[in-house]
């Protein structure tokens, strides 16, 4: 495992996020998609959250470094 | 082993009615679905039903399991604590994936997450061992993982991410050797037309569903059937030759 600052982190997330809003049509972008603490959101609120560094961002941060191999320091 | 199933489903799941049926009927499994946190469990209208170190004693004498976020932080150890047999729940946020283009019944990405959700409360219902039932869930979430490997599209890489996290996070605590047969099982079900509830509303009625449509029987035919069946076969083969 590798480690990565947070704001790497947060970077990579992003790029991950984007690129999933991308492959997605524009009507489905703001549609539910991810169900986290049985609360719906969008690819478009997961970015938000992301961006805003809340309990949830962080929680998709941590998840997707977890998924890469990375330890956030 | 006979089995009765006290379904509280929508606006049947509130605290009253839960406490209610456990102090008249003493189910001894539970299956809780609602919204919660390390220390909270909540049902209908995430109305708070269980407290960790408040109100969880009523949990005692059970096996349950519960749909529910991060409640495997202190909930369900003080569950435990108080006398509960055995529980098996979530450390972190349930996290999972909805296509909201299809059905509740019939969106794919949410498939994964029922089959899990099913295959544990069907092992739990079928009597296994809460190591067992544990494993099982595990087990699924590691098949369902490997089937979806190979996808290339975002969508489904985030549905593995989803269930390594649901995996990771699937705990059980108490006696793991404890199992049940038969007796009474109460489901709580809230439903108030939020997207994820309906979910996890449905899931519990699909093992609901499956555990009350009788399975054939074949193993209670007379021994008499087994041995004229066999004869029979063992005769025809020879009769073949």
């Amino acid at each position: 495992m590798s480690v990565i600052s947070f704001e790497q982190a947060k970077e990579l997330t992003l790029a991950r996020l984007r690129q999933w809003l991308e492959e997605l049509p524009e009507a489905e972008r703001r549609r539910p998609r991810k169900i986290l603490d049985f609360k719906a959101y969008s690819v478009l609120d997961l970015v938000r959250e992301v961006e805003m560094e809340t309990e949830v961002g962080k929680t998709i941060i941590y998840d997707e470094m977890k998924r890469l191999n990375y330890v956030v320091e | 082993m006979s089995l009765t199933i006290i379904d509280l489903y929508g606006e049947d799941a509130t605290k009253e009615k839960i406490f209610e049926t456990i102090q008249m009927h003493h189910p001894q499994r539970a299956i809780m679905a609602g919204h919660g946190n390390a220390t909270t469990y909540t049902s209908q209208r995430e109305e708070v039903v269980l407290k960790a170190c408040e109100n969880d004693e009523v949990m005692s004498g059970t096996l349950s399991h519960f749909i529910s976020c991060s409640v495997g932080q202190q909930l369900l150890p003080s569950i435990i604590k108080k006398g509960g047999v055995g529980t098996v729940g979530y450390m972190v946020d349930f996290t999972f994936m909805v296509n909201t283009d299809y059905s509740v019944e019939e969106d794919p990405y949410a498939e994964p997450f029922k089959d899990v959700t099913v295959t544990i409360i069907t092992k739990m219902l079928q009597g296994a061992t809460l190591q067992q039932v544990w494993q099982a869930g595990v087990d699924k979430c590691n098949e369902w993982i490997k089937k979806l490997r190979d996808k290339p599209e975002i969508d489904w890489a985030e549905v593995i991410s989803c269930l390594e996290h649901d995996r990771d996070g699937l705990v059980a605590f108490g006696d793991k050797s404890a199992r049940v047969l038969g007796g009474t099982v109460m489901f709580v079900r809230p439903d108030w037309g939020e997207v994820a509830m309906q979910y996890a509303s449905y899931w519990s009625g699909v093992a609901i569903e499956a555990a009350v449509i009788p399975r054939p029987r074949l193993v209670s035919l007379p021994p008499l059937f087994w041995l004229a069946t066999l004869f029979l076969f063992l005769t025809g083969r020879k009769l073949s030759v």
